[in-house]
């Protein structure tokens, strides 16, 4: 069998971390196409090596854009390498632009398309993430998902079940696989940070990071905490950072630029708290049991609120000081969800064997 | 309210050409945006008085001058939909109209669907709901993903608006409001009554067959090709088909002879079309417009796919599937031409589907959440 895998951002490079070495013990060729859509040279060689990833086969070049030219030059692209290539299927992982681009131009060449992470719904359609995942569902002949719930959310759409598979969450296999001598990279103390006594925060989207006001509560509410609060920040968010009211060189505040995959598992592990928009953070903190505050109006990883690792509140401060602070007081043990495991990658292998079939007449 | 009508297909404009003037009474304002170039529209005889009036002749249906030409031009479905995709980003970024409308299962309709979506603008889809249950087309894969995506749907059936339900939409999106291909059907056809476009080939009514084909699986496809000549070389009448989708091309590069029986000629607009459907003694297509048109001007069809999405056309007896087969063709086509005419029309095939339009549109459109 010969799949071509298709990533285009951070996230998807850390799902298909687990992927590819068992891929590869059960003689499934699977070489990567990767659509640049999220290149910056050094942190995608950072995310390659820290995962330890195969070069990709192919790098398309698309580079950033708005939604509409990201997409369009990822179908384009891959469209051609389909037709080149004709491979058994197309694997997509996750809700960005290139997994949008990759189903749809398969699905019209009769290529089938094998979605990784489907069936995650937030219900807001006005986070792009989310027409991604409808669309790519729709489009996939085999839907591998990383909680019960998901399925729910197929059927509700109509998507049969013969065509799910509850596979677990690639992200939870990959922490637990990553998650060794994580310690002795000792990033916190070289930040000049105690571990346990910081606040790690990731904001990013554009409802927090564009919208003035959400990002002046948001800085707001971490000069108001107790704890110092470490943020790796996006060179496009840092700008806007003063004029939401945070002082240069604030203490309370540490600024730093992106950090890569195992410095990041390693700051998640030792803070108190994280604060995050980002959804594979939320699964991130959830299995190195460090409790999670993510200011977003809803999420699609409901499971992490379920199992009490995760709260929602909005880009307010007073409810983001009060969400830390609720973290901090609740318990850090907490059932990991149902295969959130590290058999993850060996139950995809096996659904890929079980066949993958273009989608029905 | 504000309206951006996108116009992908030469389909889209006798779709939405009954629903203008409705929805200018309605107070609803609407912009055209049209995928092809200027040059591609094709200008009718009175131009000069269609410009006074700041129309335009589609294809001999008269619409308003749209705001854009995208000129997506040709190229793969990814190549075109990737440029219509940008375009129509563009275009919704500087305009936020209040909702954008999208026609059918072109591959246009998904990619404005999914620019409009993308920019927070909600989308209506006109003549939703159909299916034909194979994935394998790439119309039907525009369709389900349009009603993924969609803030209302209107329907041309009933058993569209239960397909819809089916698929977790929630019904009060959802607008049975029928076939405007229909409306155009019952509008047009009172201004053709004294034109004899058969008489201009040299056709007695009801003396010939009407054929038209279009889809890929059939043209693309030799065995289905040859199959489908044969069945006309078994037509009791002359079939005349006018080609617009490259058949005599397809024809040739598969070396298969057209039968003395057919006459092909060229590409016609919407009016010669259907004077000549209406005098036809039966029609074989592939086209969902047509089976809807032959049903409403009451001319037998014969439909030549394994499926069809428009199953009111089936079961009122206006219309019959056929595979691409010879002898199966000629059976049908000789029962078509002799079966009765008196079948009763599909529920809500009628004048007052624009005026139902425009009713759901002022309830307003609540964004998907």
């Amino acid at each position: 069998m010969r799949i071509i895998v298709v990533v285009g951002a951070r996230p998807n490079f850390i799902k298909i971390g687990p992927l590819m070495p068992a891929f590869a013990a059960a003689g499934i060729e699977a070489p990567i196409a990767h659509t640049g859509q999220h290149y910056d040279a050094s942190m995608s060689d950072v995310f390659f090596s820290d995962l330890d990833l195969p070069a990709p086969t192919w790098f398309l070049g698309v580079g950033s854009g708005t939604h509409a030219v990201q997409t369009g030059r990822a179908m384009i692209a891959l469209e051609e390498l389909l037709v080149a290539e004709h491979p058994d299927a197309l694997f997509v992982v996750g809700d960005v632009n290139s997994t949008l681009a990759g189903a749809l131009a398969a699905s019209k060449i009769g290529v089938p398309v094998v979605h990784l992470e489907a069936g995650l719904r937030s219900g807001d359609m006005s986070m792009p993430e989310e027409l991604n995942r409808l669309v790519t569902d729709q489009l996939s002949s085999l839907l591998l998902t990383p909680t019960p719930t998901a399925a729910d959310n197929l059927a509700a759409e109509g998507i049969d079940a013969d065509r799910v598979d509850f596979v677990g969450n690639i992200m939870a296999e990959s922490v637990l696989r990553n998650s060794v001598g994580l310690e002795e990279r000792e990033v916190a103390a070289r930040l000049g940070l105690t571990p346990g006594e910081y606040v790690l925060a990731t904001v990013h989207r554009p409802e927090n990071t564009d919208i003035h006001e959400n990002l002046a509560q948001i800085v707001s509410a971490f000069l108001g905490l107790e704890l110092p609060v470490l943020f790796p920040v996006h060179p496009r968010t840092r700008p806007l950072l003063a004029s939401a009211g945070l002082a240069e060189g604030d203490p309370r505040v540490r600024l730093v630029d992106p950090v890569g995959y195992l410095d990041m598992l390693a700051l998640q592990r030792e803070a108190a708290v994280v604060v995050t928009d980002s959804g594979g953070i939320q699964e991130e903190t959830c299995m190195l049991h460090t409790p999670c505050v993510t200011v977003r109006r809803n999420t699609e990883r409901q499971i992490t609120l379920e199992i009490g690792s995760n709260r929602l509140v909005s880009a307010n401060s007073g409810e983001i000081v009060a969400g830390v602070a609720d973290a901090l007081a609740a318990p850090r043990t907490w059932p990991l969800p149902e295969r959130w495991d590290d058999a993850v990658a060996s139950r995809v292998v096996a659904a890929l064997q079980r066949g993958v079939t273009p989608l029905a007449r | 309210m504000r309206l951006i009508v996108v116009v992908g297909a030469r389909p889209h404009v006798v779709k939405i050409s009954p629903l203008l003037p409705e929805l200018k009474r309605a107070g609803i304002s609407v912009q055209l945006a049209f995928t092809g170039s200027r040059e591609s529209v094709r200008r009718q005889e009175d131009a000069d008085e269609e410009q006074r009036a700041g129309g335009i002749g589609f294809y001999g249906v008269k619409l308003p001058q749209p705001s854009w030409f995208l000129d997506v031009g040709t190229g793969s479905y990814a190549a075109t939909a990737g440029r219509a995709m940008v375009a129509f980003e563009d275009i919704f970024v500087a305009e936020h109209p209040d909702a954008v409308m999208v026609v059918g299962d072109a591959n246009a309709s998904l990619a404005a669907a999914i620019s409009a979506v993308k920019s927070g603008l909600p989308v209506v889809h006109l003549e939703a709901g159909l299916r034909c249950g194979d994935m394998q087309t790439p119309e039907e894969i525009n369709r389900v993903l349009i009603s993924r995506v969609a803030a209302v749907h209107l329907t041309p059936t009933e058993g569209a608006l239960e397909n819809l339900e089916d698929e977790g939409i929630e019904p009060e999106r959802i607008y049975f409001v029928g076939s405007t291909v229909a409306q155009a059907v019952l509008t047009y056809i009172k201004e053709l009554s004294g034109f004899s476009a058969c008489g201009e080939l040299g056709l007695a009514p009801a003396g010939y067959v009407l054929g038209s084909f279009h889809r890929a699986e059939n043209l693309a496809h030799a065995p289905s090709l040859r199959g489908i000549m044969g069945g006309l070389s078994r037509s009791p009448l002359p079939v005349l088909i006018p080609d617009s989708d490259g058949l005599a091309e397809e024809l040739a590069g598969r070396d298969i002879t057209l039968p003395a029986t057919v006459r092909l000629i060229g590409a016609v607009d919407y009016r010669m079309m259907l004077a000549l459907e209406r005098d036809a003694a039966a029609i074989i297509t592939d086209s969902s417009g047509v089976q809807v048109e032959a049903c409403m001007v009451r001319v037998p069809c014969v439909t030549v796919r394994e499926c069809s999405e428009l199953i009111p056309t089936l079961t009122c007896g206006a219309n019959h599937l056929v595979a691409p087969d010879g002898v199966l063709i000629g059976a049908a086509l000789d029962a078509a031409i002799t079966q009765t005419r008196t079948w009763a029309e599909p529920k809500r095939w009628d004048r007052a589907v624009s005026d139902r339009v425009a009713r759901a549109l002022r309830r307003g459109i609540t964004p998907l959440s």
